[in-house]
């Protein structure tokens, strides 16, 4: 969707007395007035009105959101800001003004994809990349950056359940694009979209262990003319299924559940994760913000990139709860969330699920 | 006099340090505004209004202190600023000098809380809802949940004399605040002490509570703390009419029941959302009908003596019981009410505001007969909600709107509205401004009553603030 066509939010937003400002991580880490939701979403609006002329200092603002989505939780216009605020990006970018952290974007990306693909063979035994499989495994960035065990893990917990006839899939891309979304780069992110999208549609069912990948490629890539014609899943929901079959030879005695905001708020995938992490955890505790409402980890929207601080300070008030405990470990299911949380989490476990799972069989 | 700008941004960069202190258009836009209704119809059509020259973000009274200073030497007018949530036209001063935004939100932290003495020391740029969970975490509330609980800091709540929708059983926060740090316009810091009651003259934090930034700006607080609830129910009775539902409301009170939540307000059952598609349009008669619904908190016993005194007092008024049904479902959308106003203000021929007015029992039912009336005649629609009752009296919340031809007539339509609910107001023995403070806008429309003590106000600001720095215009105030 073009700017223009996100008006009525935006004047929504505008004259909106600020009733979700709780909800935003940014705003609510920076403590300053302009990057609450409603004051990102009334400068995006005085720009598209001319009331306010767009430069890279104004253009900054829109910069400052995660794209959790909490505050459209809490709005009872139901107001989606994240979409919103990455068109105002887009229209920053396609008029030159986007701030100057965002220069030399698309070639970072490559860059980093071309790298972090060359990781992933490195890692993976060969054997496991299959042209021909019905059931393709795609990779995320994050993972294979951060968190590369995962890849071992889940093919680990695939092959404990019976599932032999997963593979990785051997493409050129380790990313669906969220980070063009979320740079206002559409055109890059359209194209990239295709590309992937004619590789797997040779596919049944992709699983993905990046949530935002899942997202993009069931919501995003469809709107950008480029659909998949294969089921795409998260590897959570994919291994629901196959929970009775999980059988694990110890259990941890406690641990947190953090949603993350792409497989909760955004894929509604709530339970799943719990029913699995029930195999491998006798208590699980859940944090006051959860489910629907599930507060960010701070690495959306490019803020971890852009906003270390900030990032970090996000990641620091979700784990103020569990630091208050004694609990010591937080399960996720995103090495976004786990790498974010990780960084800030001192004595206190960051465990991507898939990690659990095959640590206790 | 004369406005060296680039001297003064240096003396507030070594005030407050460089990196809280801004001049970019980015956030004075952002603090250009509140949520006066008023002002942000202007700007719907006109340009966007100028906001502050510098905005600051202080960490501690010692640097708000620094600030004033500088302000007072330079005679540059100040705004203390919260969550900006005001709707009666707190965030900019009148005049044409540049201005200065002390935003509070850096001083956020509880200092101490004496659990003991259930007494919280808090700073005042906290936001409302993350003071109340920390509480909660530790099982204790505030017991003050407003409107504008996700948005609003305590320092805003202070400064206006907040009432919250559990008011009529633990007060405004006025009635919470045992103590307050504040900064004079002198840059003198005053703190008042801490203790269950004192009788050696006036009480100072009680000139600052209200007073909307105008004789200094508030960063810390002592408040009353409740422990949490072990029990909470709902009732709701409908009445034919809101006089027998008001009867049945203060006779509870004055029989020693503090409902946690007692308000009157139109059948929810009309509301179209909630209605049958093929239901056929109310009677006047399902016009005229009112609910009460209550609220009740604390041991089960106790709870359940107060809810058979109302429920005996309502039914023998002609109330009909309807259980807890519409109670519970208000207190599971008592945070809606605060969206309902956003999309008549993004249409340029509406006009919508909510007129707050405070009187004794006595009076009220004839206020709320004569203000809804006034509005219906002249074709705007209205909502009136009899909320914050207490012993003596109540507040009526009217909710209203109307169309006009076009953005200038929707303006001229929303000042007589306002004229006209001032004159209902002041005939009807009511005093305007009852929960959301005055600002630029309710100072407008007092009553000679009001004017004699802002007179007397006005002086004593003179002494606190010679050189004027602290929200002029702000309540009437110079």
């Amino acid at each position: 969707m073009s700017f223009d066509e996100y008006e009525k939010a935006l004047e929504l937003c505008t004259y909106c007395p600020k009733l979700c400002r709780h909800t935003c991580p940014v705003g609510n880490a920076e403590r300053r007035e302009s990057v609450i939701p409603q004051a990102k979403m009334a400068m995006a609006n005085l720009v598209r009105k001319g009331q306010v002329e767009l430069t890279p200092e104004t253009a900054s603002v829109f910069y400052h959101c995660n794209g959790c989505g909490l505050c459209g939780e809490y709005c009872e216009h139901d107001v989606d800001v994240t979409p919103a605020l990455f068109a105002a990006r887009a229209e920053a970018v396609n008029k030159g003004m986007d701030p100057p952290s965002m220069k030399q974007f698309t070639d970072r990306f490559y860059a980093r994809n071309d790298s972090l693909l060359h990781e992933l063979h490195h890692t993976i035994e060969e054997r496991f990349f299959v042209e021909e499989a019905q059931v393709a495994y795609f990779p995320s960035c994050d993972t294979i950056e951060h968190s590369p065990r995962v890849l071992h893990d889940t093919l680990k917990v695939l092959e404990s359940v019976g599932v032999d006839y997963v593979a990785l899939h051997d493409g050129e891309y380790v990313c669906a694009g969220y980070p063009f979304w979320a740079a206002g780069l559409m055109s890059e992110l359209s194209f990239l979209a295709k590309e992937i999208a004619s590789k797997l549609s040779n596919y049944k069912k992709i699983i993905c262990d990046c949530p935002a990948c899942v997202w993009m490629m069931r919501f995003l890539y469809p709107q950008l003319g480029a659909p998949i014609s294969a089921e795409v899943l998260h590897v959570v929901e994919f291994m629901d299924n196959y929970a009775p079959r999980i059988q694990v030879s110890s259990t941890v005695p406690e641990a947190f559940y953090h949603d993350p905001c792409y497989l909760g708020r955004w894929l509604g995938v709530f339970d799943a994760p719990r029913r699995l992490m029930g195999r491998a955890v006798r208590e699980i505790h859940e944090f006051t913000w959860n489910r629907e409402r599930g507060y960010c980890c701070g690495g959306g929207g490019l803020v971890a990139d852009n906003l270390p601080d900030v990032s970090a300070k996000i990641a620091q008030r979700r784990l103020e709860e569990v630091m208050r405990t004694d609990v010591p470990m937080v399960v996720s299911a995103c090495a976004t969330c786990e790498r974010n949380l990780s960084q800030e989490s001192g004595n206190v476990e960051v465990v991507n699920l898939m990690t659990l799972l095959a640590r206790q069989l | 006099m004369s406005v060296p700008q680039s001297e003064i941004t240096g003396q507030l960069a070594e005030a407050v340090g460089p990196e809280n202190l801004s001049s970019s258009p980015v956030d004075t836009i952002a603090h250009a505004l509140d949520f006066w209704p008023r002002a942000l119809m202007k700007s719907r059509s006109g340009p966007w209004p100028r906001g502050p020259k510098w905005v600051v973000w202080p960490g501690a009274a010692a640097e708000v202190a620094h600030v004033l200073r500088i302000a007072s030497a330079y005679a540059l007018p100040v705004i203390p600023y919260g969550g900006g949530s005001s709707m009666v036209g707190g965030a900019s001063p009148r005049g044409d000098r540049p201005w200065i935004v002390i935003n509070c939100k850096r001083m956020c932290n509880i200092l101490d809380m004496d659990e003991v003495s259930m007494v919280v020391h808090v700073q005042a740029g906290i936001v409302g809802v993350e003071l109340e969970e920390r509480l909660n975490a530790r099982g204790f509330s505030l017991g003050h949940v407003p409107t504008s609980m996700t948005t609003a800091t305590l320092g805003g709540w202070l400064s206006t004399q907040s009432a919250g929708m559990l008011s009529s059983r633990y007060g405004r926060v006025g009635d919470l605040c045992l103590g307050l740090t504040a900064v004079l316009p002198d840059g003198q810091v005053v703190h008042t002490r801490v203790a269950p009651r004192r009788a050696t003259g006036p009480e100072l934090a009680h000139l600052l509570i209200g007073a909307e930034g105008t004789l200094g700006v508030i960063t810390a607080a002592h408040l009353r703390l409740h422990r949490l609830p072990l029990h909470r129910r709902f009732d709701s009775f409908c009445f034919e009419q809101v006089a027998p539902a008001m009867g049945a409301l203060r006779q509870s009170l004055a029989a020693g029941v503090r409902p946690l939540v007692a308000r009157i307000q139109r059948d929810p059952r009309l509301r179209r959302s909630d209605r049958e598609q093929d239901a056929p349009e109310p009677t006047p008669a399902d016009l005229s009908r009112r609910v009460l619904l209550l609220a009740y908190e604390g041991p089960v016993e106790l709870v359940e003596v107060e809810q058979e005194i109302v429920r005996d007092l309502a039914t023998a008024l002609g109330g009909e019981g309807l259980g807890q049904a519409p109670a519970r479902r208000w207190w599971g959308q008592r945070f809606a009410a605060g969206f309902r106003m956003t999309p008549l203000l993004v249409q340029d021929h509406l006009f919508a505001d909510y007129v707050e007015l405070g009187a004794t029992w006595q009076a009220l039912s004839g206020l709320y007969d004569n203000l809804e009336e006034a509005f219906e005649k002249r074709g705007w629609r209205t909502r009136i909600t009899v909320e914050h009752a207490r012993l003596e009296g109540a507040s009526l919340g009217c909710a209203f709107w109307g169309e006009a031809d076009s953005a200038e007539a929707a303006l001229e339509a929303y000042d007589e509205a306002w004229r006209l609910a001032a004159r209902v107001c002041h005939a009807g023995g009511g005093g305007l401004g009852h929960v959301y403070g005055g600002g630029q806008h309710r100072a407008a429309l007092l009553d000679d009553n009001a004017k004699q003590r802002l007179a007397v106000l006005t002086e004593v600001k003179r002494k606190l603030d010679p050189a004027g720095i602290m929200n002029p215009g702000i309540l009437g105030t110079e």
